[in-house]
């Protein structure tokens, strides 16, 4: 398959480091460090270094009356807030929120960030490779069986088994497959949304790159962006509400 | 409705009655190794039908889930114009979801082209692939 120019792997191929598709591909000959610098593992770096960047200029002078980047970050912010305490169920809202809240801030940053960072022509998106998409997963997964086991105890299992005792060999397996699949679809829905992205500007750029061709699927880009962020915050958000609910 | 019955039918005829004879003309022109290689083509074939045709279908759906979607948004908003932010969210909300199933296909289907784990296991079978 041919691979796209990816200017960060680049430069750091210049200074003799193992990074880009090819060397991620031959992992074995290369060693850990072809792994470490694969190409998503690279731009993911670069998308923290961002994020990173942004908190200190944006908190350097933090003053009472906002303005330039302190304005954004704090509307940003407030916003996910109201967000997270509208999703998550009131009587256990001051409970979770020091946790949860934080996590939810992470990830709406740096998916966002991995999402737009694919439209800039040279880079590439970090979630559109699987590894990453389910690493983000697994993350809310553990989590939200973490904050069930802790909210109920080992009550959180009668969740598993349904509202009637006579119906447990019918939902036990339907539940458990809920579970499971929940695993697939958060992550294949990032994943495929932001891959097919990809595949498209790719195609078009190749098709017809010199009339400006891939600039609308470009527009198209920042929608889906912004959307599937909001999309995994939310279903996050409404996994974590479900696993600390009281089931009547 | 009787058309596309007859219509569809014919078609059926056709392929049942086309895929012996395209078949008999290939296995004519073909030596032994050449008939492997016919297998192995009637197998990319068929996977880039079932990529193409999966796509399709699952688009078809797709659409008709997203026009509902949209339609019940703009009844909503024509009757109460107060509400069009919330319900505007909801709907791009829904479409994104509604929109997701497709994009399942079209993950089924990119690993069907480009990553199939069959393929080299079949032409191994039909000795073509190392």
């Amino acid at each position: 398959m041919e691979h796209p120019i990816l200017f960060l792997t680049l430069i750091l191929e210049k200074f003799g480091l193992p990074s880009g598709f090819h060397y991620y591909e031959h992992a074995d000959k290369y060693g850990v460090l072809a792994v470490l610098l694969a190409p998503h593992m690279v731009h993911s770096y670069f998308v923290i270094l961002l994020i990173l960047l942004l908190a200190i200029f944006g908190t350097r002078k933090s003053e009472f009356i906002p303005s330039g980047a302190q304005n954004l970050l704090e509307i940003a912010i407030e916003s996910i807030y109201n967000f997270c305490k509208q999703n998550l169920p009131h009587d256990k809202v001051d409970e979770l929120m020091p946790t949860v809240f934080p996590l939810i801030t992470a990830y709406a940053f740096y998916i966002l960030f991995c999402n737009l960072f694919g439209l800039i022509p040279g880079f590439m998106s970090p979630t559109s490779n699987i590894n990453v998409t389910l690493g983000l997963t697994l993350i809310t997964i553990v989590y939200y069986h973490y904050l069930g086991l802790k909210c109920k105890g080992l009550a959180y299992f009668k969740d598993f088994l349904g509202p009637i005792p006579l119906l447990i060999p019918l939902m036990l397996p339907a539940e458990i497959f809920s579970h499971v699949g929940r695993i697939i679809s958060l992550s294949f829905r990032l994943f495929g949304n932001l891959l097919s992205k990809e595949i498209l500007l790719g195609i078009l750029t190749m098709l017809g790159g010199k009339f400006f061709a891939p600039l609308p699927v470009m527009i198209l880009g920042v929608a889906v962006g912004f959307i599937q962020t909001f999309i995994f915050l939310l279903l996050s958000l409404v996994y974590f509400a479900g696993a600390v609910e009281e089931h009547h | 409705m009787r058309k596309l019955f007859l219509l569809f039918s014919a078609a059926l005829l056709g392929l049942l009655l086309g895929s012996p004879a395209f078949a008999e003309e290939a296995a004519k022109a073909a030596t032994a190794i050449g008939d492997r290689m016919v297998a192995g083509f009637g197998l990319y074939s068929a996977i880039v039908l079932a990529a193409g045709i999966g796509v399709g279908i699952a688009a078809l759906g797709c659409g008709i889930g997203m026009g509902q979607a949209t339609r019940g948004a703009c009844e909503g908003i024509a009757r109460n114009p107060e509400l069009s932010g919330k319900l505007t969210v909801t709907m791009i909300l829904g479409i994104a979801l509604i929109e997701t199933l497709v994009i399942y296909t079209l993950v089924i289907a990119l690993i069907l082209l480009y990553a199939n784990p069959v393929v080299p296991k079949f032409l191994q079978f039909i000795g073509l692939g190392g």
